[in-house]
Protein backbone atom coordinates (compact mmCIF):
# COMPACT_ATOMS: atom_id res chain seq x y z
CA UNK A 1 0.00 0.00 0.00
CA UNK A 2 1.56 3.46 -1.25
CA UNK A 3 1.91 5.99 1.34
CA UNK A 4 0.11 9.88 0.74
CA UNK A 5 3.35 11.31 0.30
CA UNK A 6 4.18 8.54 -2.10
CA UNK A 7 1.23 9.33 -4.21
CA UNK A 8 1.75 12.68 -4.53
CA UNK A 9 5.31 12.44 -5.25
CA UNK A 10 4.01 10.09 -8.41
CA UNK A 11 1.73 12.98 -9.05
CA UNK A 12 4.42 15.71 -9.13
CA UNK A 13 7.10 14.13 -10.73
CA UNK A 14 5.06 12.36 -13.56
CA UNK A 15 3.80 15.31 -15.16
CA UNK A 16 7.15 16.11 -16.35
CA UNK A 17 7.64 13.58 -18.41
CA UNK A 18 7.10 14.84 -21.56
CA UNK A 19 9.50 17.73 -20.84
CA UNK A 20 12.15 15.75 -19.63
CA UNK A 21 11.94 13.59 -22.51
CA UNK A 22 12.27 16.77 -24.52
CA UNK A 23 14.93 18.00 -22.76
CA UNK A 24 16.46 14.57 -22.61
CA UNK A 25 16.16 14.46 -27.11
CA UNK A 26 17.79 17.89 -26.73
CA UNK A 27 20.95 16.68 -24.45
CA UNK A 28 20.97 13.11 -26.24
CA UNK A 29 19.65 13.99 -29.83
CA UNK A 30 18.41 10.67 -30.65
CA UNK A 31 14.87 8.83 -29.42
CA UNK A 32 16.75 5.79 -28.02
CA UNK A 33 19.26 7.56 -25.29
CA UNK A 34 16.90 10.24 -24.35
CA UNK A 35 14.55 7.37 -23.25
CA UNK A 36 16.84 5.49 -21.38
CA UNK A 37 17.76 9.17 -19.57
CA UNK A 38 14.52 9.37 -18.78
CA UNK A 39 14.39 6.42 -16.93
CA UNK A 40 17.62 6.44 -15.63
CA UNK A 41 16.52 10.16 -14.28
CA UNK A 42 13.02 8.79 -12.50
CA UNK A 43 15.43 6.03 -11.04
CA UNK A 44 17.53 8.84 -9.66
CA UNK A 45 15.11 10.87 -8.16
CA UNK A 46 13.14 7.87 -6.56
CA UNK A 47 16.71 7.45 -4.73
CA UNK A 48 16.87 11.43 -3.81
CA UNK A 49 13.31 10.91 -2.93
CA UNK A 50 13.48 12.28 0.92
CA UNK A 51 15.47 15.42 -0.26
CA UNK A 52 12.70 16.72 -1.82
CA UNK A 53 9.73 18.50 -0.20
CA UNK A 54 6.20 17.83 -2.04
CA UNK A 55 4.62 21.20 -3.55
CA UNK A 56 7.86 22.88 -4.63
CA UNK A 57 9.34 22.98 -7.48
CA UNK A 58 9.50 19.20 -9.29
CA UNK A 59 10.64 20.50 -12.34
CA UNK A 60 13.88 22.64 -11.61
CA UNK A 61 14.25 19.64 -9.07
CA UNK A 62 14.00 17.15 -11.78
CA UNK A 63 16.28 18.72 -14.36
CA UNK A 64 19.01 19.43 -12.70
CA UNK A 65 18.49 15.40 -11.83
CA UNK A 66 18.79 14.71 -15.62
CA UNK A 67 21.32 17.04 -16.52
CA UNK A 68 23.50 15.66 -13.42
CA UNK A 69 22.84 12.30 -14.66
CA UNK A 70 23.52 13.15 -18.23
CA UNK A 71 27.10 14.88 -17.17
CA UNK A 72 28.09 11.63 -15.18
CA UNK A 73 27.19 8.82 -18.00
CA UNK A 74 29.27 11.50 -20.06
CA UNK A 75 32.08 11.48 -17.83
CA UNK A 76 32.11 7.59 -17.74
CA UNK A 77 31.96 7.36 -21.26
CA UNK A 78 35.43 9.96 -21.23
CA UNK A 79 33.47 12.45 -23.60
CA UNK A 80 32.57 15.98 -22.99
CA UNK A 81 29.25 17.01 -25.09
CA UNK A 82 30.63 19.78 -27.71
CA UNK A 83 28.60 21.71 -30.07
CA UNK A 84 30.34 22.35 -33.53
CA UNK A 85 31.18 26.06 -32.85
CA UNK A 86 33.29 27.31 -35.58
CA UNK A 87 36.04 29.83 -34.98
CA UNK A 88 33.56 32.87 -35.61
CA UNK A 89 31.70 31.40 -32.82
CA UNK A 90 34.18 31.03 -30.16
CA UNK A 91 35.09 34.51 -31.29
CA UNK A 92 31.79 35.96 -30.93
CA UNK A 93 30.99 34.36 -27.22
CA UNK A 94 33.94 36.39 -26.00
CA UNK A 95 33.27 39.47 -23.54
CA UNK A 96 35.29 41.98 -25.34
CA UNK A 97 33.11 41.52 -28.88
CA UNK A 98 31.79 45.34 -28.94
CA UNK A 99 29.14 43.77 -31.32
CA UNK A 100 28.07 41.52 -28.65
CA UNK A 101 27.33 44.44 -26.20
CA UNK A 102 26.02 47.15 -28.58
CA UNK A 103 23.76 44.78 -30.83
CA UNK A 104 22.91 47.46 -33.00
CA UNK A 105 20.57 47.38 -35.86
CA UNK A 106 20.85 44.86 -38.61
CA UNK A 107 18.64 45.93 -41.59
CA UNK A 108 20.49 43.18 -44.09
CA UNK A 109 18.18 40.48 -42.12
CA UNK A 110 14.94 39.88 -44.08
CA UNK A 111 14.63 36.40 -44.25
CA UNK A 112 13.96 35.54 -40.32
CA UNK A 113 10.43 35.13 -40.79
CA UNK A 114 10.31 31.92 -42.73
CA UNK A 115 12.08 29.24 -40.49
CA UNK A 116 11.81 25.87 -40.62
CA UNK A 117 12.07 22.92 -37.77
CA UNK A 118 15.71 22.23 -39.87
CA UNK A 119 16.53 25.68 -39.96
CA UNK A 120 16.25 25.57 -35.75
CA UNK A 121 17.65 22.38 -35.34
CA UNK A 122 20.65 23.01 -37.16
CA UNK A 123 21.32 26.47 -35.51
CA UNK A 124 20.84 24.89 -31.89
CA UNK A 125 22.95 22.21 -33.07
CA UNK A 126 25.75 25.08 -33.66
CA UNK A 127 25.78 26.45 -30.26
CA UNK A 128 28.26 26.02 -27.55
CA UNK A 129 26.90 23.66 -25.07
CA UNK A 130 26.49 26.65 -22.81
CA UNK A 131 24.21 28.79 -24.58
CA UNK A 132 22.48 26.07 -25.95
CA UNK A 133 21.05 24.40 -22.28
CA UNK A 134 20.41 28.04 -20.62
CA UNK A 135 18.61 29.36 -23.93
CA UNK A 136 16.76 25.54 -24.48
CA UNK A 137 15.62 25.48 -20.67
CA UNK A 138 14.54 29.47 -21.31
CA UNK A 139 12.69 29.31 -24.78
CA UNK A 140 11.72 25.57 -25.14
CA UNK A 141 10.91 24.42 -21.46
CA UNK A 142 9.76 28.04 -20.35
CA UNK A 143 11.87 28.09 -16.86
CA UNK A 144 12.52 30.93 -15.23
CA UNK A 145 16.19 32.41 -14.86
CA UNK A 146 16.35 31.36 -11.26
CA UNK A 147 14.99 27.94 -11.83
CA UNK A 148 17.55 27.51 -14.63
CA UNK A 149 20.53 28.82 -12.31
CA UNK A 150 19.71 25.83 -9.67
CA UNK A 151 19.98 23.30 -12.97
CA UNK A 152 22.70 24.58 -14.54
CA UNK A 153 24.32 25.66 -10.92
CA UNK A 154 25.59 28.77 -12.39
CA UNK A 155 24.86 32.28 -10.70
CA UNK A 156 21.48 33.80 -12.08
CA UNK A 157 23.55 36.80 -14.05
CA UNK A 158 25.45 34.16 -16.01
CA UNK A 159 22.41 32.25 -17.18
CA UNK A 160 21.20 35.89 -18.76
CA UNK A 161 24.20 36.47 -20.22
CA UNK A 162 24.53 33.25 -21.74
CA UNK A 163 20.20 33.27 -22.69
CA UNK A 164 21.15 36.75 -24.30
CA UNK A 165 24.10 35.94 -26.12
CA UNK A 166 22.95 32.86 -27.01
CA UNK A 167 19.57 34.22 -28.79
CA UNK A 168 22.11 36.64 -30.43
CA UNK A 169 24.25 33.76 -31.98
CA UNK A 170 21.42 31.95 -32.60
CA UNK A 171 19.92 34.75 -34.85
CA UNK A 172 22.76 35.51 -36.71
CA UNK A 173 23.17 32.07 -37.75
CA UNK A 174 19.83 31.98 -39.29
CA UNK A 175 20.29 35.28 -40.53
CA UNK A 176 23.45 33.90 -42.31
CA UNK A 177 21.64 30.62 -43.56
CA UNK A 178 18.46 31.88 -44.53
CA UNK A 179 20.28 34.82 -46.69
CA UNK A 180 21.91 32.56 -48.30
CA UNK A 181 19.27 29.81 -48.87
CA UNK A 182 17.27 32.80 -50.56
CA UNK A 183 19.86 34.28 -52.01
CA UNK A 184 20.09 37.44 -50.49
CA UNK A 185 23.34 39.45 -50.63
CA UNK B 1 17.09 54.20 -23.21
CA UNK B 2 19.90 53.17 -25.75
CA UNK B 3 19.35 51.06 -27.94
CA UNK B 4 21.70 49.01 -26.16
CA UNK B 5 19.41 48.76 -22.75
CA UNK B 6 16.53 47.84 -25.00
CA UNK B 7 17.49 45.33 -26.53
CA UNK B 8 19.10 43.39 -23.04
CA UNK B 9 15.51 44.48 -21.90
CA UNK B 10 13.89 42.99 -24.97
CA UNK B 11 15.59 39.48 -24.20
CA UNK B 12 14.47 40.10 -20.51
CA UNK B 13 10.52 40.54 -21.62
CA UNK B 14 10.79 37.31 -24.01
CA UNK B 15 12.17 35.21 -20.69
CA UNK B 16 9.21 36.72 -18.89
CA UNK B 17 11.46 38.60 -16.27
CA UNK B 18 11.01 42.27 -17.20
CA UNK B 19 9.00 44.15 -14.46
CA UNK B 20 6.10 46.40 -15.18
CA UNK B 21 8.54 49.77 -15.00
CA UNK B 22 11.21 49.01 -17.43
CA UNK B 23 8.25 47.35 -19.86
CA UNK B 24 6.83 50.29 -19.93
CA UNK B 25 10.19 51.91 -20.93
CA UNK B 26 11.17 49.30 -23.34
CA UNK B 27 7.88 50.25 -24.97
CA UNK B 28 8.47 54.20 -25.17
CA UNK B 29 11.82 53.27 -27.38
CA UNK B 30 9.87 50.77 -29.00
CA UNK B 31 8.38 53.62 -30.88
CA UNK B 32 10.56 55.70 -31.18
CA UNK B 33 12.79 53.20 -32.97
CA UNK B 34 11.80 51.22 -36.13
CA UNK B 35 15.24 49.14 -36.05
CA UNK B 36 14.61 48.18 -32.53
CA UNK B 37 10.84 47.34 -33.17
CA UNK B 38 12.07 44.73 -35.48
CA UNK B 39 14.93 43.42 -33.65
CA UNK B 40 12.42 42.51 -31.25
CA UNK B 41 9.42 40.90 -33.63
CA UNK B 42 12.18 38.84 -35.05
CA UNK B 43 13.42 37.93 -31.86
CA UNK B 44 10.30 36.76 -30.12
CA UNK B 45 9.16 35.23 -33.62
CA UNK B 46 12.19 32.83 -33.69
CA UNK B 47 11.58 32.08 -30.00
CA UNK B 48 8.40 31.09 -30.49
CA UNK B 49 9.25 29.35 -33.38
CA UNK B 50 11.86 27.20 -31.13
CA UNK B 51 8.90 26.52 -29.08
CA UNK B 52 6.65 25.51 -31.14
CA UNK B 53 9.20 23.08 -33.29
CA UNK B 54 11.08 21.82 -30.19
CA UNK B 55 8.11 20.20 -27.77
CA UNK B 56 8.02 16.55 -27.18
CA UNK B 57 5.68 14.04 -26.38
CA UNK B 58 7.01 11.26 -24.31
CA UNK B 59 6.60 7.71 -26.23
CA UNK B 60 4.19 5.60 -24.98
CA UNK B 61 6.66 2.24 -24.47
CA UNK B 62 8.79 5.76 -21.92
CA UNK B 63 5.11 6.37 -20.44
CA UNK B 64 4.84 2.82 -19.42
CA UNK B 65 8.70 2.34 -18.05
CA UNK B 66 8.14 5.43 -16.00
CA UNK B 67 5.24 4.19 -14.71
CA UNK B 68 6.34 1.21 -14.01
CA UNK B 69 9.77 2.39 -12.25
CA UNK B 70 7.40 3.91 -10.10
CA UNK B 71 5.05 1.14 -9.35
CA UNK B 72 7.97 -1.23 -8.48
CA UNK B 73 9.79 1.29 -6.11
Amino acid sequence: MKSKRRKSFEKEVLCHLDKLFGYAMHLCRNSEDASDLVQDTYLNALKSEKQYSLGTNAGAWLFTIMRNTFLNKMRKMSRKPTGMAGEWIEQMTRDDIPELSKHGPDPGVKYLDNLLKQDITRALDNLPEEFKDAVVLCDVQGFSYADIATILDVPIGTVRSRIHRGRFILRHLLADWKNVAMGGG
Amino acid sequence: MTCEDAHLNMHDYISGELDAEHYKHLLDHMDECPNCREFFRQTEHIQSTMRDFLQYDAPSELQTAVSNILANA
